[in-house]
């Protein structure tokens, strides 16, 4: 179990910043502050009433951090903060020994089915479906890693995807660069791709791949390991990569080494102002834009490598 | 229609480094954010301004999406820059570690005028001069 110590503090708004560097420099890891709540069911205003004038500021901690010591330097450091910001710039609230209490699940309790293209659905394994005739229900858990397909970049991924499985000479040998779940490596394998290979630097990700290549029945065809991208060899008909725009640039050799002659990619996660900077990069590497999608600040590049 | 509001929070974080430890975990976690998908547009957005602590104020709507706004970075960081200092004064009572022109500090007042929630520019100097006074930097 993984546990860390925090300590909360009263103050007025114009000392956080004086507080932040307080905190850090005795090695806090970060602090929330400012937090609103405006019940179940949400406040519609636009814009939102102005915050009040005092906040309580929680400020984090390593579990090494010794609470007693920081109370005292805190309450040492209060002339100060008065002398700069009036009195009663901040008073002691509390000090927390905490522990995770599933912070990391808790969304689960929001994730439901969703359809994403005309045909793929994605659901967690604890929620029921119903499927139509022609759906393709991928069953995603997913644990520490990313990919549920309620991220943009995701879904953008799965739905240019679907749109090339329909084509003809639809891809064999699929290789997902990052694929934490293994959410496009699994829909490539249950659209028809005959091999997967899924890898990611997070060993988490690569246990979490395998058990839902698993549960969606496709483990024969998916594969999921822990090899950098540089040691793989062979073609593959299709490169899936939803990183980042620096990562798939820093990458792109590797990338285009691994594609097969009129090979298709599909690379996302992509901030769209960043995304002529990634296909000016891949396009150094022989590897053309076919097609570009949007959603929100988000991009998707279906690319192709040149046929030679 | 907008969508509705459910919480908000501001967050002091490393530019590029969010991961689902705190703060990021309690405090989105109990919202219902999928933290993950928080940490990694986070980092995407600020990966450029790796090594710096980044504000970042977090909106949970009622249908568990998030948007997230960057800030600049907290005066404490631009008033270190500003007196080429890498740390303020651990005893900053009896300690002064450094000195900053007013010019400088009217100068971030300036820069961070759009994230304080000051009514005008005089409040917004007065605060930086007070974080500049709490970190054991003098004023002149």
């Amino acid at each position: 179990m993984t546990r860390w110590k925090s300590i909360t503090v009263e103050t007025r708004r114009e000392a956080v910043d004086a507080l932040t560097h307080f905190f850090l420099s005795r090695g806090s890891l970060g602090m929330a502050y400012d937090e609103r709540l405006f019940g179940p069911h949400g406040d519609p205003a636009d814009p939102l009433p102005p915050p009040e004038e005092t906040t309580n500021l929680t400020a984090y901690f390593p579990w090494e951090a010794d609470l007693h010591d920081l109370k005292k330097a805190f309450l040492d450091f209060l002339p100060v903060l008065a002398e700069s910001f009036g009195p009663e710039s901040g008073a002691f609230v509390s000090a927390a020994e905490i522990t995770d209490f599933g912070w990391a699940e808790k969304w689960k309790e929001h994730f439901k089915p969703r359809k994403i293209g005309g045909r793929l659905v994605v659901k967690p394994s604890w929620e029921p479906y119903a499927s139509a005739p022609g759906e393709i229900v991928l069953t995603i858990d997913p644990g520490q890693a990313f990919g549920t397909g309620s991220h943009e970049t995701t879904r953008m991924c799965l739905q240019l995807l679907e749109d090339l499985f329909e084509a003809p000479a639809a891809p064999r040998r699929v290789l997902d660069i990052g694929t934490g779940t293994g959410i496009l490596g699994i829909a490539a394998a249950m659209l028809g791709a005959s091999f997967v290979l899924g890898i990611d630097s997070d060993p988490k990700a690569v246990e979490v791949a395998a058990e839902n290549a698993k549960a969606n029945g496709v483990e024969d065809r998916f594969e999921s390991s822990f090899a950098p991208l540089s040691t793989l060899d062979g073609a593959y008909d299709l490169v899936l990569a939803n990183l980042l725009a620096e990562i798939l640039i820093d990458l792109k050799q590797g990338i285009a080494a691994r594609c097969a002659p009129g090979a298709h990619l599909i690379l996302s996660g992509i901030l769209t102002e960043k995304c002529g900077w990634v296909e000016e990069e891949l396009e150094a590497e022989g590897i053309r834009t076919v097609r570009r999608k949007t959603d929100d600040q988000w991009s998707a590049l279906l690319m192709r490598r040149e046929l030679r | 229609m907008a969508k509705k509001v459910v919480a908000q929070i501001k967050l002091q974080i490393p530019a590029g480094k969010a991961n689902p430890s705190p703060p990021v975990g309690p405090a989105l976690g109990q919202h219902g954010v999928n933290i993950m998908e928080f940490c990694k547009a986070f980092n995407a957005r600020t990966a450029p301004q790796e090594g710096m602590i980044i504000p970042v104020v977090i909106t949970v709507y009622a249908d568990r999406s998030f948007t997230f706004i960057t800030k600049t970075p907290p005066a404490s960081i631009l008033l270190l820059k500003a007196a080429g200092l890498e740390k303020g004064s651990k005893t900053p009572k009896r300690e002064k570690c450094g000195r900053i022109p007013r010019a400088k500090v009217e100068e971030i007042a300036k820069l961070k005028m759009v994230d304080l929630d000051v009514k005008d520019l005089a409040a917004a100097i007065k605060t930086i001069e007070g974080t500049a006074r709490s970190m054991g930097l003098e004023v002149v």
